[in-house]
């Protein structure tokens, strides 16, 4: 016994010192630093204009809005919290930020505590039935983005709802659709995906029937297996070792470290240069993977979305709601890249110093404000939508 | 000669039922599972539940659960991964931090066994929510790694490691006392007490054996995946489960092969289980039906092995007092 306690204070000492020495090393050189520390320096301060008419932060009233997403230290995370900070403090609105996390469950119980907090509204990537009703009893608006809702008996409750603004998402139908269109067109003929479990998150499921029919508008292009479910890697390494023709992969997400555990996995089972890669949720690498050949496409800004989900949702806090029909999604586009020339593009006007869509502009689609905002407005932000679209808008504020 | 047969025979039964896999999905699949390379994959995939299930070994011999073992593994990797980039350490380091993280916490673990004396399956479900939380209350953002440092994935290294490992565990659990006293405990923990062994010191040893391969198993897991975030709760649990099988079918062939052969061919069943169900392009849903069926037997055999051993005893003895019978009457 008393060899052994010497042997666990050994242990534990060591332990100690390594920590300590860990916190106070220089960052090796070498290799790559963890997980960038996702952006949440927020963006640049850009000046209203006077011309604009739109009221400064200061001289609305305070209201507090809740957030309610997977979680916010992958990069899409940290990209959405980002821009609500920077409408939070352009709008002079307290974000709150609840924590999802990946299990549906626990949503209503982070809407309700929202609630209890004192939001007067809430953007969630779920509208779940008792998130509805707990909104509805509450008298606390609700709007979802990045996602849709397509059960028939949600929908009614949506409707029947006072408090449920509306949905907010890219046309994920379209972008499941064009991933296969894509890696068909570079040659790609025997391919495998990867989904969340069914019926766990629409634009998922969505993706997949783009994906499903996409497949039938290609008859030689042959889907040698699928996954629906959380172990992506796994899954993707029982591919590796029964599909040695598969030359495309696709899958439908990677937020929270999902598009990084594939980059590698892709490395580690020697995937590399013999398939070529589809996804959505940009993640750490991609610059790499894209210069490699390896990331065929990929598809990402659309962060920007949970914004324009926040100007519905400050319509109807402030008693002018533009969505007549809040069942009827508004759709917008993905940004696809291809290519790291598209990437740098992105990371400059998307990604950097500058949001997607300034105060000004998110200011323009409130109808107290701007008397023409309606859902055509919204349907024309959503239209015109892609890098092209921001370098024009924002050209004078580079 | 008639050792020699004796030792094919056992050799015999310890892989027939990875050759019963091998065969059922190469047939099934029309020759697409099975092929050497991937195999290989497969061989090199296995690596990090076995790893896990070496950990785990010990305890299930002895009678104890370990829940928390995939929360150790998360932590270490997160906790780990960050401090070995931070110090600059490389793969030495990697190895080091990690196995040093698994060993204190599964250290934490066993003293927190013997402290409160309460059962390992409840101790450990507890503790496996509260290793959750630490990476996520000190490094939200997960741990990235790549490049150099995510070289022990690929082959020969994974290989080598897994030599090294499976060379340790040999070793102690079969020619040192350690292991001589799990396996007296696993057998009759009441007679070991009363031999004089000390089961309160033999379980935390045991443990922090454990931690060290907990430790191994995270740095082969960082290693392929590149990337880990912080685990949802309780999304540690699914972690150990291809290793519980792996052990549960070692527990089964323990008979006829050393246990730590058992873990090895036990997990690596399971592997190809995986892959096998892939290679005949069934969907998801239907291969964790068949997987989840697959265990479900397994599990009622193991259970019930005695039961049978039993079942057959009854037989031979009801057919000696027949012979008996017939052979008095006539």
């Amino acid at each position: 016994m008393k060899k052994f306690t010497m042997l666990l204070s050994i242990v534990l000492v060591l332990m100690l010192t390594l920590s300590l020495a860990a916190c106070g090393a220089e960052k090796a050189v070498e290799d790559k630093p963890a997980a960038k520390p996702e952006s949440t320096e927020g963006f640049k301060e850009i000046e209203v204009s006077d011309e604009s008419g739109y009221p400064k932060a200061a001289d609305l009233p305070k209201h507090k809005i809740g957030v309610l997403y997977w979680g916010y230290t992958d990069l899409l995370g940290s990209q959405i919290k980002k821009n609500l900070d920077y409408l939070g403090k352009e709008f002079n609105c307290e974000m709150v930020y609840a924590d999802g996390g990946m299990a549906i469950e626990g949503y209503v119980t982070a809407t309700e505590n929202l609630i209890q907090n004192g939001a007067e509204g809430i953007i969630s990537i779920f509208a779940l039935p008792g998130m509805i009703e707990a909104c509805e009893k509450a008298g606390v608006y609700l709007v979802q983005g990045l996602n849709e809702t397509s059960d028939e008996d949600t929908l009614t409750l949506m409707k029947n709802s006072k408090y449920f603004v509306g949905m907010f998402t890219e046309n994920d139908y379209e972008c499941g659709y064009t991933m296969v269109e894509d890696l068909y067109n570079k040659g790609c003929r025997n391919i495998t995906y990867m989904s969340p479990t069914p019926g766990m998150a629409a634009n998922h499921d969505n993706r997949v029937r783009g994906i499903e029919d996409a497949l039938k508008d290609y008859p030689d292009m042959q889907l040698l297996s699928n996954y629906r479910g959380e172990a992506q890697v796994e899954a993707l390494q029982n591919f590796a070792a029964v599909y040695p023709e598969m030359d495309g992969l696709i899958v439908t997400g990677g937020t929270q470290g999902g598009t990084e555990s594939i980059y590698q996995t892709i490395q580690s089972e020697g995937l590399s240069g013999k398939v070529k890669f589809a996804t959505i949720d940009i993640g750490e690498g991609t610059a790499e993977r894209l210069e490699s050949g390896d990331l065929a496409w990929i598809a990402g800004g659309q962060y920007p979305t949970t914004g324009i989900a926040f100007s519905a949702l400050y319509n109807a806090l402030v008693g002018t709601p533009v969505i007549e029909d809040c069942t009827k999604t508004v759709y917008r586009p993905f940004m696809s890249i291809q290519s790291p020339e598209e990437f740098e593009q992105y990371i400059k006007y998307v990604d950097g110093d500058i949001p997607p869509y300034t105060g000004d502009e998110v200011k323009a689609l409130i109808k107290k404000f701007n008397p023409d905002a309606s859902l055509d407005l919204y349907e024309q932000y959503g239209k015109a939508y892609g890098i092209q679209d921001v370098v024009e808008r924002h050209k004078d504020l580079f | 000669m008639a050792k020699f047969m004796n030792t094919l025979l056992r050799t015999l039964k310890t892989i027939i039922l990875p050759i019963i896999v091998y065969l059922a999905f190469s047939i099934l699949s029309k020759g697409r599972f099975g092929q050497p390379a991937g195999m290989l994959t497969i061989a090199r995939q296995s690596i990090m539940p076995i790893m896990v299930a070496l950990a785990i070994t010990c305890n299930m011999t002895i009678g104890m659960w370990d829940f928390s073992a995939g929360a150790v593994v998360y932590t270490a990797a997160i906790v780990g991964g960050n401090l070995a980039l931070m110090t600059g350490t490389g793969i030495p380091g990697l190895i080091v931090i990690l196995i040093l993280i698994a060993v204190t916490l599964n250290t934490i673990t066993g003293l927190l066994y013997n402290l409160f004396k309460v059962p390992s399956i409840v101790l450990t479900i507890g503790l496996m929510m509260v290793y959750e939380m630490i990476p996520t209350l000190l490094f939200k953002g997960g741990v990235l790694i790549s490049g150099k440092m995510t070289h022990l994935a690929l082959p020969p290294y994974c290989f080598i490691v897994f030599a090294v490992m499976f060379i340790i565990f040999y070793v102690v659990f079969n020619y040192t006392p350690f292991g001589h006293n799990v396996r007296a405990l696993g057998s009759n923990q009441a007679i070991a007490a009363n031999v004089g062994l000390n089961p309160a010191t033999i379980k935390l040893v045991s443990f922090i054996f454990g931690g060290v391969f907990l430790g191994m198993a995270a740095v082969m897991d960082l290693s392929t995946k590149g990337m880990i975030r912080p685990p949802a709760t309780m999304g540690s649990v699914s972690m150990i489960f291809d290793a519980m099988m792996g052990i549960f079918i070692a527990f089964f062939l323990q008979k006829y092969c050393n246990l730590a052969i058992g873990v090895v061919v036990g997990t690596f069943t399971m592997k190809m289980l995986n892959s096998g169900l892939v290679s005949m392009g069934l969907s998801t849903t239907v291969r964790d039906i068949t997987t989840g069926l697959f265990l479900l037997i397994l599990l009622c055999i193991s259970a019930n092995q005695g039961k049978f051993t039993e079942w057959r005893n009854n037989k031979e003895k009801a057919r000696l007092a027949n012979e008996k019978f017939t052979q008095a009457n006539a």
